[in-house]
């Protein structure tokens, strides 16, 4: 699965029986049950069932507003979004480690092009034996070769400007890659400039990879020679060929070169202007699903409203269900279709800014009980209740406890600060503030001693600061205006005001708009996606270029570094752990993706669950008719 | 902003004009007016209503307690039942209340931005039209500018980057509202001085600023007073449209144009009560602005006609 | 040159003026509330430095009065800017979008004249029985009702409850599409033309009965013309002629109307591109869309004034 990505909360969830239902056991990976018995999952996983007939075409709604609009798979920050990699790239460019298909976060042998890695002296040496599954379209078996030029062009890419590789981190992949060979045609060798944590390593970094082939994009221009890619300036001169050829949308289905493809499909139509697509069946595929129907087509749609009526109607086989719509799920059913929501892995939360000194706000932040009160005054069973229908599960830090991974810590669904107005209080009352119930609680025992406010925070100072959050979708201002609501009670005011999305992401952020530190206390636009390897780096450690709010604790990165950089593969456990207890930010509910799905269209449970993770893999579909 | 500001003008092509100046009649102006207008049953109707609704926003929650600042979010969307007249909304406030708490805010801001919008139209219509020549016709320039953009993407830009409270969206409602009233006093004030008092009083010495306040303004009132009215149903309605689209109030204030916005999210759930009793109340109250308005345009053309 | 033919080339002067002074509004609106589209195009993690280059090569650090002269350069050649967002030139999104619009706004308008002045003239010959009350009554209703109100509610009753009629317009990318796709637009039309029909039927009786009480009506009674001769040809021609004016001043009402109604019913027009812009900060469309509407609303005023100056002579002097 891909590192870290923005989602702006697609919060969809149906009201169905709360009942989980796994699918039978079988051999398959994508067979076993995907969902356990623990009341997360939301509707009914169907089993799989009937015989697959061949042929068909099955319409599948993208998220609105939000359709691929980019092929080519070096993807570049202003395009940056789960949809262009897991529902176009990774449909036509198989990666390198592919995740299994249903809603558990982890790579797949199966569904990958190599097996798992071996790490060697120190870390430090990667070999990545490819299998022998993958072909490319015009017949030439995937490589090495296709691996190296993938990484020869990401470096050329990230080389001439930081903004052209979204997933980019200097230090991190590519730049952590010293150099790359192919030792044989199915053997990668790769030395890194440090010693990476293995498990980190695989899951994070070399999951970005997509093997390109090489022997037919290996030119800088349409009738240009073929070069030799390890050489730097060719391989910068090939991508910006490539990107070139990217931006033309308009010839996405027209362009040879993004006909030469291993994965199970490819791209026979795509409309510039709402990046609908159709895709059909790669008939030179050699991977593990050939598809069963004949034609895929990504129906593009403005608004969740639009989608749903369009679902509805019968004009789609595939589509969300918005949770604004969840009493249409029964009726849903009736018409003749499965409806199915489970959690993303991921997190959503309320990011505190420590650097904001208005108000002493960051001295006040900056004192554990404080945020520790605040956790106490989040109520998530009513949030899942009143906000979310029943379709969310708690989540009480960055690693949810649904879906479950090698990497969950063991106490991901016990809450250390469960809702409680009269224990926030008490916290408040211990340290020196008078608190006054409705009204507006100060510091009157100033200092730094056990029982007083803390270092920096003055006699008198009140708790109340602002708070902006995004205005789409509106159970963010729900989750808000509920903990305004709760602070209250204890004396605290908080002023909120909604902002759009790209305003929050262009202000309110302490790594790239530092003018504003004294403006914002805490904003809400929507949480995380996270990587198979749930690691919080670059989002909780002290540098993080997504650390929006500044939070900065030694433990916390001394336990990333680990995760990063170790050698544990438990490591990422032991810090998500830890920073559920230290609350560097309020976490939310996590929400499921709901689904719904015609019935007459069957395939693996798993096919069907991996669409509440974002991806796509239709290939395993059929009509039972 | 809207056309029917503009239509209001008298709308016929004839166009009367009275003749002479002012006449003292044996019946009071006032009274004439007043008598004109309690005629129209719709006119005294459309009063009635708009008392029963300041009167249900500002003095309902005297009578009808409900708690309108706890959250109580594991209650959201329940049905009209017990202890909830109408149901509860998205955060589980009550909705009859939260009716009454929107309407308090939706009536300060349109009669706010009514107010002043008026106030700075008529000043500055006044001026214009006095003024005339080159200045008349630059001021007139500008108005025809700001006329032009659409008001809606000055507000929604705006609203981007301000904290919308009663008293900001009041000043940005009233900011774009001024320039019909500017257009139609001046309108008035250019016929007005044309005649004969006016020439008089200037002959007697009158200074500028005393003729707008103690002779063109009181004549011009009618119009003014007439414009109000729709003023304030306009800004009701753009109120409501700027809290649907998304820029409304914050918790803890809101207006009815915040509450449609909730109903339209969940209009395909089926929760009816969170859009027809808001829709309603909106309605009725900007139709009885309207009848008075225009029981009052013609209450002053009765006035006119009689001079 | 007559006095029409002055007075004209005058207006238009005087629009011309008027078009200018946007522009320069709504650029200067636009760039003191973000200078430029940089950070919002390449995303929060792009480094200041990517930022700073992405502004110098489009030239967003330019001195305000040059970006101005240059944008304007620009849009005398036909180029509207370049949206990032939705990676098309504004030009082009336009095109596509305008088509469909005004479809939607030309049906409902001529749909709106159509019935105002039958409906207008009706309650004028009528004036004050019951059907006058009754329609006044009715036009009163809709034209207080919040044009996205209206549309909720039809959506509502005719969508969700009875099922009869989609609940968001043509989804049709091209006009033609659109036409092929009737039934969809029956709840957006309606919407659209209910609001104006109420407007303009107020405006059509008042106009009606102004020209019912003048001579020349009287003449042609007292010639022996049946009443409806004397309604067909000489009160319908005579009061038609205030509706040119009314539908020109009713331009910006319409375009707002408009933007909302293609909000609610998701109808891929010009209104449903700006507000989906506004959400995305996508500046480049902003100002192009204001500029289109704001050209409309001058084009509106000065057919209306036009219109005013052809029957009243007086304004042509002034």
């Amino acid at each position: 699965m891909r590192r870290a990505a923005f989602i702006s909360a697609a919060v969809i969830a149906a009201l169905l029986g709360s009942s989980a239902c796994g699918g039978p056991s079988g051999q398959k990976a994508a067979d076993t049950p995907q969902v356990s018995a623990d009341g997360a999952g939301f509707g009914t996983l169907p089993t799989e069932r009937g015989t697959p007939t061949e042929g068909g075409v099955v319409r599948i709604a993208q998220s609105p507003g939000a359709g691929p609009n980019y092929i080519f798979p070096i993807t570049p920050a202003a395009n940056g979004s789960v949809y262009n990699v897991y529902q176009l790239q990774d449909m036509l460019f198989r990666p390198l480690y592919g995740n299994a298909v249903g809603a558990d976060p982890k790579i797949d042998a199966k569904e990958s092009l190599a097996a798992e890695p071996t790490f060697s002296n120190g870390n430090k040496t990667v070999t990545i034996p490819l299998n022998d599954t993958f072909t490319w379209s015009d017949g030439k078996k995937v490589s090495a070769d296709d691996v190296v030029f993938y990484v020869d062009l990401l470096k050329a890419a990230v080389k001439e400007d930081a903004a052209n590789f979204g997933n980019y981190t200097p230090g991190y992949f590519p730049d952590s890659v010293a150099s790359v060979k192919a030792r044989d045609a199915t053997t990668v060798e790769m030395t890194l400039t440090k010693a990476f944590n293995p498990q980190f390593f695989l899951q994070n970094q070399l999951s970005l990879i997509s093997p390109l082939p090489s022997h037919a994009w290996n030119k800088a221009s349409v009738d240009g020679p073929a070069l030799d890619f390890t050489v730097p300036a060719n391989a910068k001169a090939i991508y910006d060929f490539l990107a070139k050829q990217a931006g033309q949308l308009t010839t996405y289905a027209t362009n040879p070169l993004w006909q030469v493809v291993d994965g199970p499909w490819r791209l026979t139509a795509y409309n510039a202007n709402t990046s609908a697509l159709t895709m059909k069946p790669n008939e030179a595929y050699t991977g593990p699903q050939k598809p069963h129907i004949s034609e895929l087509q990504q129906v593009a749609f403005t608004s969740e409203s639009a989608q749903f009526s369009q679902l509805r109607s019968g004009q789609l086989e595939v589509g969300a269900v918005p949770f604004t719509s969840l009493a249409q799920a029964p009726a849903l059913q009736r018409k003749g279709f499965d409806v199915y929501g489970y959690p993303s892995f991921g997190f959503a939360y309320m990011i505190f800014n420590f650097k904001n000194t208005t108000g002493h706000f960051d001295k006040i932040i900056a004192q554990p009980y404080v945020r520790q009160a605040l956790a106490h005054l989040q109520d998530q069973p009513a949030l899942i209740k009143g906000v979310f229908r029943t379709a969310a599960v708690s989540s009480y830090g960055p690693v949810p406890a649904v879906p479950k991974t090698d990497f969950t810590p063991a106490d991901a669904a016990e809450n250390p600060y469960p809702f409680d107005v009269a224990a926030a209080k008490k916290l408040l009352a211990d340290h020196g503030w008078d608190v006054v119930p409705g009204g507006s609680t100060t510091c009157t025992s100033p200092g730094t001693g056990a029982g007083q406010c803390g270092a920096g925070i003055p006699a008198g100072t009140p708790l109340t600061w602002n708070m902006f959050y995004g205005n789409q979708p509106a159970v963010i201002e729900q989750q808000v205006t509920a903990l305004i609501s709760a602070a209250k009670q204890v004396g605290i005011t908080i002023s909120s005001s909604s902002k759009t999305f790209n305003y929050l992401i262009q202000n309110f952020s302490t790594v790239s708009a530092k003018v504003n530190n004294d403006k914002w206390a805490m904003v809400d636009f929507g949480g995380f996606s996270v990587s198979n390897y749930p690691t919080t780096n670059q989002i909780m450690n002290t540098e993080g270029s997504y650390n929006f709010g500044g939070y900065s604790d030694p433990k916390a990165d001394e336990l990333i570094q680990a995760s990063v950089f170790g050698d544990d593969s438990q490591a990422v456990a032991k810090e998500a752990s830890y920073l559920s207890k230290s609350v560097p930010a309020i976490f939310q509910p996590n929400v499921d993706q709901v689904f719904a799905w015609s019935n007459k269209l069957s395939g693996p449970p798993g096919s069907f669950a991996s669409l509440t993770q974002y991806r796509l893999n239709p290939e395993y579909w059929y009509f039972t008719q | 902003m809207s056309v029917e500001s503009d239509i209001r003008v008298p709308a016929s092509t004839t166009g009367v004009q009275a003749e002479g100046g002012q006449v003292r009649s044996s019946t009071p102006m006032w009274r004439l007016a007043l008598g004109s207008f309690l005629e129209n049953r719709l006119a005294v109707a459309g009063i009635a209503l708009l008392v029963v609704f300041v009167a249900f926003s500002f003095l309902g929650p005297l009578l009808y307690h409900s708690n309108q600042v706890d959250t109580d979010i594991g209650n959201t969307f329940l049905p009209p039942g017990d202890g909830h007249p109408l149901g509860t909304e998205s955060h589980g406030f009550d909705v009859l209340g939260r009716l009454m708490k929107g309407g308090q805010a939706a009536l300060e801001i349109a009669f706010l931005s009514a107010l002043i919008a008026t106030v700075i139209g008529t000043l500055y219509g006044a001026l214009a039209g006095l003024a005339g020549g080159l200045l008349d016709a630059a001021m007139m320039r500008v108005v025809d500018v700001l006329l032009a953009i659409p008001f809606l993407f000055i507000v929604l830009i705006i609203a981007t980057r301000f904290n919308a409270t009663v008293l900001s969206l009041s000043l940005v409602l009233g900011a774009f509202s001024w320039l019909v009233p500017a257009r139609l006093v001046r309108g008035e004030v250019l016929t007005l001085r044309e005649r004969d008092f006016v020439s008089a009083s200037r002959v007697m010495g009158a200074t500028r600023w005393r003729l707008i306040s103690r002779h063109l303004v009181p004549n011009a009132l009618g119009v003014v007073v007439v414009n109000i009215t729709f003023q304030v149903a306009d800004a009701l309605l753009a109120v409501s449209a700027l809290g649907f689209l998304g820029f409304g109030l914050a918790y803890p204030q809101v207006s009815w144009g915040d509450m449609l916005s909730d109903g339209i999210d969940y209009l395909l759930s089926g929760y009816w009560w969170l859009i027809y009793p808001v829709g309603g109340c909106l309605v009725l109250v900007v139709m009885a602005s309207n009848f008075v308005g225009d029981a009052l345009r013609d209450a002053v053309d009765v006035r006119l006609r009689r001079r | 040159m007559d006095a029409i033919g002055a007075y004209l080339l005058r207006r238009l002067g005087v629009s011309l003026v008027v078009l200018i002074g946007i522009s320069v509004l709504v650029f200067v609106l636009l760039h003191t509330i973000s200078s430029s589209p940089g950070r919002a195009v390449l995303g929060v993690q792009a480094s200041p430095a990517s930022v700073a280059a992405f502004d110098h090569a489009h030239g967003y650090d330019r001195p305000l009065p040059l970006q101005y002269l240059s944008y304007l350069g620009d849009l005398l050649h036909g180029d509207l800017g370049y949206s990032y967002k939705l990676n098309q030139s504004v030009v082009a999104l336009l095109g596509q979008n305008s088509g469909r619009s005004a479809l939607l706004t030309g049906v409902a308008l001529v749909l709106a004249v159509v019935v105002a002045i039958p409906l207008g003239i009706l309650q004028a010959v009528k004036r004050n029985s019951a059907i006058d009350n009754g329609l006044t009554a009715l036009a009163f209703t809709l034209y207080s009702i919040p044009v996205f109100f209206l549309a909720l509610v039809l959506i509502e009753v005719f969508s969700l409850r009875l099922d009869l009629l989609p609940s968001q317009g043509s989804q049709a990318t091209t006009v033609l599409g659109v036409l092929a796709d009737p039934v969809s637009m029956i709840l957006p039309v309606v919407t659209l033309t209910a609001v104006s029909v109420a407007a303009f039927s107020r405006y059509m009786r008042s106009a009606a009965l102004d020209n019912l009480a003048q001579d020349y009506i009287r003449v042609a009674r007292a010639k022996g013309l049946s009443e409806r001769q004397v309604i067909g040809r000489h009160l319908l021609r005579n009061s038609c002629l205030p509706i040119i004016t009314l539908v020109g001043l009713s331009v910006p009402a319409l375009l707002a109307g408009n933007l909302i109604v293609e909000t609610v019913f998701n109808y891929p027009g010009l209104g449903l591109l700006f507000f989906n812009s506004l959400q995305k900060e996508d500046y480049p469309v902003l100002m192009a869309y204001s500029l289109v509407v704001g050209a409309l609303t001058v084009l509106g005023n000065l057919v209306a004034d036009v219109a005013l100056a052809g029957v009243d002579p007086r304004i042509r002097l002034r």
